[in-house]
């Protein structure tokens, strides 16, 4: 490929996009430039990454360590989410300590019918450590454990922008900016340059869009979206928090100075001051920010050479599911199979129906808190206790599995590959494991530890 | 006390078998009634022999050890199916239980050799001689994988080449002692009740068989799944025009291969299965383009060991039943459809049924949602079996007219889009639900000497002659690995040599998989 690489947008998902790229490909002498246009939508100012986000670091070679210091970061090992009186854990990793531990969820559903006071998350290393404020990478020496402490982090948006920003810098990427940008195609649809403000004109190979907002001829929704910054400081609580409300979901990310609250509500009929003071009323809060943002309701991220891989991860991008996340995959995904053509249609198509798959397995988690049974993956929960299998991680097992039996899916039907173990085997099976995690987390540092090390690794 | 739950089994073939096998190691006794019913009368199919290595998890799950399951069933070691006509007349692959050298600088191995062979690198060698398997199928030799990633010996795994009476017969005695009931007797009519459930199987003696959950192993008959519930069926004659197969067994090979042999005839294939104590030998055919008899004389001169019976005949339609799951029965085996016997995946089909069954495993009545998740499960087994057995006849180039036929037909979307995307780049994309991966397209692929337009766009930044040299030494590296083990057929007669047994993968290609 002749031409460059030229990423497009603003704020923390260009500059993601941009290092993902441009480290990616730095070794095989790729330019990269990086055209900064004004940003249409406010982003949010805290985001919550996945696992993926500790992975790309290290592929990144971008130390935790000043990620946590630049952004303000605290660890995440799940969400512990309420509705009225219930409270369950959503953890990251997998339920017990084996995660090919065979029909593991299912004695613990089994458990949970025979003891109706006794809870999942004592058989998940994720919840008892969260519960407890505590939390630890996993050591060297237990490669094991890992998956089940899988953990992501609550950053600031701009910090961690800012922070990727100089990372990009220093990797050599072209950084250009503009008020406004004409896309010029040539006759077979193809994005032949870009037209800056300045008059000047960056031909272009293949163009990665950033872009979150929707363009005109793009079908979108609108979207009233509320947040509320709070100063008071979590630092024992390395997970968010989940809460439902009259009209969907509120979340809050804790952060190393005060966390940040969000919510939103996609129904047009919303009495929004409704909803402010119910908001008010949840979280002590009076200064709350609300704003209406068109959201793209669905993309086919490649076409041509136009790579609109905001839009696609917009479309998903909500308080329960980050859309840096979609980002990061698209990315990815895209840089597996990086072409040598401009025009590739069949591997375009084949990439829009994966990603088809992964957008559809978000909406379905997303859908499972509004109505889980009017879903496939809830029905198939609630009759057997089984999560359906996924073409992609977009959702963790143990996210699946810890929000289904938490909105308190039982399942009508017991497994026939424990039946011919006693109640009491599998009993026994169970509190051994649950003994194994109360002693590991007895032995975990709190977060406050585990942060404070971090932050004076990178001082020395 | 619950009254027991009544299962009939009506079949005793390898599904029957198999079937019984696992739900009798799993459903306790004091809740269920396992009956299985077979005729003698009319015998089984007979045929089925080579496996892939999912077999291995199989028979750990119901508890067979595997030197008593290699003595009792004859069985030899497989790493691979040799494709030898394929393609062009003189084509000559493997599609290994394995996979081929290691991700390079973040891409992936094949891209790298693609490269190299547009290069015109002068030493560079088959992309099969970068797989362990392939060099020890090749070579004669076996010895277990192992399940330290780090070791090459992690990227293959291993199935076998059984005898599908016996392993029958194994299952049988398994299945007995587990507390299964075994009728021998024709079923000759079928009781339903009013909402369309099976309700009775009887027997022409008389006896009548009362169930509330009916498996369908009856074989090619589909007696209760098709003759019964009429459920209909997807015929892909149109892709797989093989409908015919004869089949023949010659005294053994004294050094039988580890792997499966097919060779492509003149309208068709002929299939070799080395077992310990005798060879499995047969043609499948497309009968518009070859007569019987030619068949016959094909299959005949194609032996490499004396006949030792008359070819059987077997007719067949490729295809699948709409559903597998319909009221109260589920099809499982050549009931529930037919995909010829190319990759081996029928016993594969069967197992993958029997244990979605238990995950899904209905109460009494059946509910909707497990039938539905059965059925959208063991259609998309299929789907993904039938594209990959498809791409073997579309990437022929030879010039008989049942070939060329095969070349120019039309093909499904799903697998048209596949192919189109590696012409163009080279790449694949995986899927993670159903079976073979990126190494078994690739072998098909590259066996056919399939060339992509384009490659990767950041090969162009490597230096050929380093990347040569890293070729070199792997190949070496894998040469002394298969230089150090064992021929097959002495680990067959001493099993002490086979190395030490490790948990079976639930992948193709081992551990690394
Ligand atoms: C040519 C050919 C080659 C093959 N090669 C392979 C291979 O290499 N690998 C592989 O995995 N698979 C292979 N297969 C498929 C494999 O043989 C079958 O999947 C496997 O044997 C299972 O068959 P089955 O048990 O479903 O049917 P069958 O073996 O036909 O068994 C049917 C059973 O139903 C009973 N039955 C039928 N009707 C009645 C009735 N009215 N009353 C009572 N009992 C009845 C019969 O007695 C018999 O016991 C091959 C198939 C063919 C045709």
């Amino acid at each position: 490929m002749q031409q460059p690489l030229v990423l497009i947008g603003h704020g923390l998902w260009l500059q993601m996009a941009t290092a993902i790229v441009a480290r990616h490909l730095q070794p095989f002498g790729y330019r990269c430039i990086a055209l900064e246009l004004p940003a249409k939508i406010k982003e949010p100012a805290a985001v919550a990454c996945g696992p993926e986000l500790a992975t790309l670091c290290q592929m990144l070679g971008l130390p935790l360590q000043l990620v946590l210091a630049k952004a303000q970061a605290t660890f995440s090992l799940g969400s512990q989410y309420q509705s009225g009186e219930n409270r369950w854990f959503v953890p990251f990793g997998h339920y017990g300590l084996n995660g090919s531990a065979v029909e593991f969820e299912q004695a613990i559903l089994q458990l949970l019918q025979q003891e109706p006071d006794s809870k999942a998350e004592l058989f998940s290393i994720a919840a008892q450590a969260a519960h407890q404020g505590k939390f630890a990478l996993a050591p060297a020496n237990r490669p094991d454990l890992a998956e089940a402490l899988s953990y992501g982090l609550h950053l600031q948006s701009a910090e961690f922008a800012a922070c990727l920003k100089h990372f990009n810098q220093q990797l050599g990427v072209t950084f250009l900016s503009s008020q406004t940008v004409e896309i010029d195609y040539s006759a077979q649809g193809q994005i032949s340059s870009l037209q800056l403000d300045n008059g000047a004109v960056i031909p272009v190979g293949y163009c990665l869009d950033c872009r979150a907002e929707p363009t005109a001829d793009e079908a979108s929704r609108t979207v009233q979206l509320f947040s509320a910054q709070d100063t008071t400081v979590l630092l024992q609580q390395p997970y968010s928090s989940v809460i439902q409300t009259s009209w969907g979901w509120l979340v809050r990310l804790p952060l190393q100075q005060g966390s940040h609250w969000f919510s939103q509500c996609t129904d047009p009929t919303a009495d929004l001051p409704k909803i402010k003071h119910e908001l008010q009323q949840l979280t002590g809060q009076t200064d709350w920010q609300n704003y209406t943002k068109q959201q793209p309701v669905e993309c086919q991220p490649w076409q041509h050479n136009h790579l609109r891989f905001g839009q696609a991860a917009a479309a998903l991008d909500c308080p329960l599911y980050n859309g840096l996340t979609a980002l990061q995959y698209l990315l990815i995904r895209w840089l597996d199979l990086l072409p040598n053509q401009s025009s590739c249609p069949a591997t375009a198509l084949m990439y829009n129906q994966h990603w088809q798959q992964y957008q559809s397995e978000v909406q379905d988690f997303l859908h499972l808190h509004q109505q889980p049974l009017a879903t496939k993956t809830g029905q198939a929960f609630a009759r057997l206790g089984r999560v359906l299998s996924t073409e992609t991680d977009a959702i963790k097992a143990g996210q699946w599995f810890g929000l289904m039996q938490g909105l308190g899916l039982t399942p009508e039907l017991r497994s026939m590959l424990l039946a011919k173990r006693t109640e009491t085997e599998i009993q026994q099976g169970l509190r051994q494991v649950q003994q194994q995690i109360a002693r590991l987390v007895a032995a975990m540092p709190s977060q406050i530890d585990t942060l404070n090390r971090c932050l004076q690794q990178l001082s020395h | 006390m619950e009254a027991k739950q009544r299962i009939v089994i009506l079949g005793g073939g390898t599904a029957g078998w198999m079937t019984a096998a696992a739900l009798s190691r799993y459903l306790p006794q004091h809740g269920y009634n396992i009956q299985l019913i077979e005729s003698a009368q009319i015998g089984t199919v007979g045929v089925g022999e080579a496996t892939i290595p999912h077999i291995r998890q199989f028979n750990q799950w119901v508890g067979l050890d595997e030197t008593e399951f290699m003595q009792a069933t004859g069985a030899s070691y497989k790493l691979a199916i040799r494709f030898r006509g394929w393609g062009q007349a003189n084509s000559d692959y493997y599609h290994p239980f394995g996979l081929s050298g290691e991700d390079l600088y973040g891409l992936p191995f094949h891209q790298h050799w693609l490269w190299l062979q547009q290069q015109k690198a002068a030493r560079l060698e088959d992309y099969g001689q970068y797989s362990l398997a392939v060099l020890m199928a090749q070579q004669g030799k076996f010895s277990r994988p192992v399940a330290d990633l780090k070791d090459p010996a992690s990227a293959f795994n291993y199935a076998y080449h059984l005898d599908a009476t016996l392993y029958a017969a194994l299952l049988r005695q398994h299945s007995i002692t587990q507390g299964v009931e075994w009728l021998d007797g024709k079923v000759t009519a079928v009781a339903q009740h009013n909402n369309g459930d099976i309700a009775q199987l009887i027997l022409e003696d008389g006896r009548q068989i009362d169930g509330d959950l009916f498996i369908d192993c009856s074989g090619f008959s589909a007696l209760l799944i098709d003759k019964t519930l009429q459920t209909g069926y997807d015929n892909w004659q149109h892709w797989l025009p093989c409908d015919k197969a004869l089949a023949v067994p010659s005294e053994k090979d004294p050094t039988p291969p580890s792997y499966t042999s097919s060779k492509a005839i003149a309208a068709g294939w002929q299939w070799r299965i080395p077992l310990q104590h005798r060879t499995g030998n047969g043609v499948v055919y497309c009968s518009s383009y070859l007569t019987d008899s030619a068949a016959e004389q094909e299959l005949m001169a194609g032996l490499e060991e004396k006949a030792l019976a008359p070819a059987r005949a077997l007719r067949f339609v490729t295809g699948r039943r709409k559903q597998s799951w319909v009221k109260n029965c589920i099809a499982i085996g050549l009931s529930s459809g037919f995909l010829e016997p190319l990759e081996s995946t029928s016993l594969y089909l069967v197992q993958i049924a029997i244990e979605s069954l238990l995950q899904y495993f209905p109460s009494n009545p059946v509910g909707d949602i497990e039938r539905e998740l059965f059925n959208q499960k063991m259609q998309l087994e299929y789907l993904r079996v039938r594209d990959l057995l498809i791409l073997h006849y579309k990437l022929n180039s030879r010039p008989e007219p049942f070939w060329q036929y095969c070349a120019q037909m039309a093909i499904p979307d799903s697998l048209a889009q596949r192919l189109e995307m590696f012409k163009e780049t080279g790449h694949l994309l995986e899927y993670r639900q159903g079976l073979f991966q990126p190494a078994s397209w690739l072998a098909l692929y590259l066996g056919h000497g399939l060339q992509p337009q384009q490659l990767d766009a950041r090969l162009g930044a490597l230096d050929p002659n380093q990347l040569q040299s890293w070729f070199s030494s792997y190949q070496h590296q894998l040469q002394q690995m298969v230089n150090a083990m064992p021929d097959h057929h002495q680990v067959l007669q001493h099993t002490e040599l086979v190395g030490a047994a490790v948990a079976p993968a639930f992948s193709l290609y081992g551990h690394r998989g």
